[in-house]
Parts: structure tokens; C-alpha cells; sequence
């Protein structure tokens, strides 16, 4: 299997790591999954990263009004958002952190962690639906909550 | 953040300025309940960087507590989003 590299650059670092500034996201072509590794490049560091809007289809914050120096000139096109997920002891209680994205500037290759000021969103939202989480099958319901704090 | 501590009075209505384009007003102070409220006014560059220190650690608490994910923990996830997307006639499976 070969696994495609997409190097990035934050330039603050991530909060609790602002030494470590380069990364690269692996991505898996084939496509396995929503979730991705954010990979420090030269230290044993790595986040699992995915795509808010699998989970969050409504989910559309303010970037541009965030981090106007980093999207600035950059079509929306080029621009990823990514949230850090969170795996505790129990796999399917895992949380994602919908506070503070990660905005990737796919032209520049740069990349940070917003907080999102005044937002209301969640530090810590629950992926997957109760069904799922509880271990139950078979019920409808595959919408993940989002509650805001 | 090992820096000595400057202390300053100040009366409602006066700042203080930092650096060159950083200013901190003091706008208001209560008491609610017994504790004292300083409200603050801080007029500084758009991007730069200001928090409420305990978002800050939380953001940080929740960094770290997200970068000892392993191997393990990716496939279980990417498993129940199998589940999670599979018909729900077939999340018995």
C-alpha cells in the first residue's frame, strides 16, 4: 500500500506543541476512512485529523473572519479544515475538537489551529451517534450531536 | 512564560499600553456575589492571538490528551464509521 504525503507547515506550531512546526497528512488512497494521521516529521508525534463536515454537515465556521492572514488570496477551493480528534479508553466515545480547527492552506502549504473566538462550539463533541457510541445496532439515528458547552 | 511580574494600579478608565500598538483599558470593575469583576478593554492588531488564559489550556489539555492516539484507536474509529455509515439494517453485522 502506498500512502500519499501532504506536507505542512505550521508556523505557530499546534497549542502544547509549538515547538514541533512540521507536519505531513497521510493520506490512505484507498480511502479506507474519513480519518487521517497529522504526522510530525522530525519527532514521534501525531494527531488523528478528519474532515468535520462527515459529521458536522452544518458545521461552517467563520475562517476567513479567524485567520484572515493565512486564507488571505487563496480560493476557498484550496483551503482544508480538519478537527483533531480525541480517543479515550473507549473507541467509540471518541471526541473531536469542533473549538479549535486545524485551517490548512493547501496553495501556501501552511497550516494552524484556530480557536474560534465567541463560536460556542464544542471542545470536545462527540463523533459518532449514541446508537454507536452505547454499542447498540440496528437503530436509526446516524446523526452525531454536537451539543455546544 | 518565566518573566517577572509587573505590577501596575490603574483606576477604571486608564490603560496601559504594550509595545507599540497593544492597548489594555480597564473599563469596569463589580462585585457580584462577593467577587470582584474587572472588565477590560484590549485594543490590539486583529491577529493577534488573545485568550481567556483557561481556553488556552483546555485547547492545550485537549492537544495532548488527542496526541497519544495509536494505531489501535485509528482502525477502531475508522471501524465505527463503517458502522456508522452502513445501512441500519446492517450494523448488526
Amino acid at each position: 500500500m502506498t500512502t500519499d504525503r501532504v506536507r505542512i507547515v505550521f508556523d505557530e506550531g499546534i497549542l502544547g506543541f509549538e515547538d514541533i512546526r512540521e507536519y505531513e497528512l497521510l493520506v490512505d488512497p484507498e480511502e479506507r476512512g474519513p480519518f487521517r494521521w497529522l504526522r510530525a516529521t522530525s519527532e514521534k508525534l501525531a494527531f488523528i485529523v478528519v474532515d468535520p463536515h462527515l459529521f458536522w454537515p452544518d458545521y461552517d465556521p467563520d475562517i476567513a473572519g479567524a485567520c484572515p492572514d493565512l486564507v488571505d488570496g487563496t480560493d476557498r477551493k484550496e483551503l482544508s479544515l480538519y478537527v483533531i480528534v480525541t480517543v479515550p479508553d473507549n473507541p467509540l466515545l471518541a471526541t473531536a475538537n469542533l473549538f479549535a480547527p486545524l485551517v490548512v492552506n493547501g496553495r501556501t502549504g501552511k497550516g494552524r489551529q484556530v480557536p474560534l473566538r465567541g463560536s460556542g462550539f464544542p471542545l470536545a463533541a462527540h463523533i459518532f451517534p449514541e446508537d454507536i457510541r452505547e454499542g447498540k445496532v440496528g437503530l436509526a439515528g446516524a446523526c452525531p450531536d454536537a451539543q455546544v458547552r | 512564560m518565566g518573566w517577572p511580574v509587573l505590577v501596575l494600579t490603574r483606576r477604571c478608565g486608564e490603560s496601559v499600553i504594550i509595545a507599540d500598538d497593544i492597548k489594555v483599558t480597564i473599563i469596569s470593575v463589580d462585585t457580584k456575589a462577593g467577587r470582584a469583576y474587572v472588565k477590560l478593554g484590549i485594543t490590539a492588531p486583529a491577529d493577534l492571538k488573545i485568550y481567556r488564559e483557561e481556553i488556552y489550556e483546555e485547547i492545550k489539555r485537549e492537544n495532548e490528551a488527542a496526541s497519544g492516539a495509536t494505531l489501535t484507536d485509528f482502525a477502531a474509529l475508522a471501524r465505527a464509521w463503517r458502522q456508522m455509515k452502513a445501512p441500519a439494517q446492517d450494523r448488526s453485522k
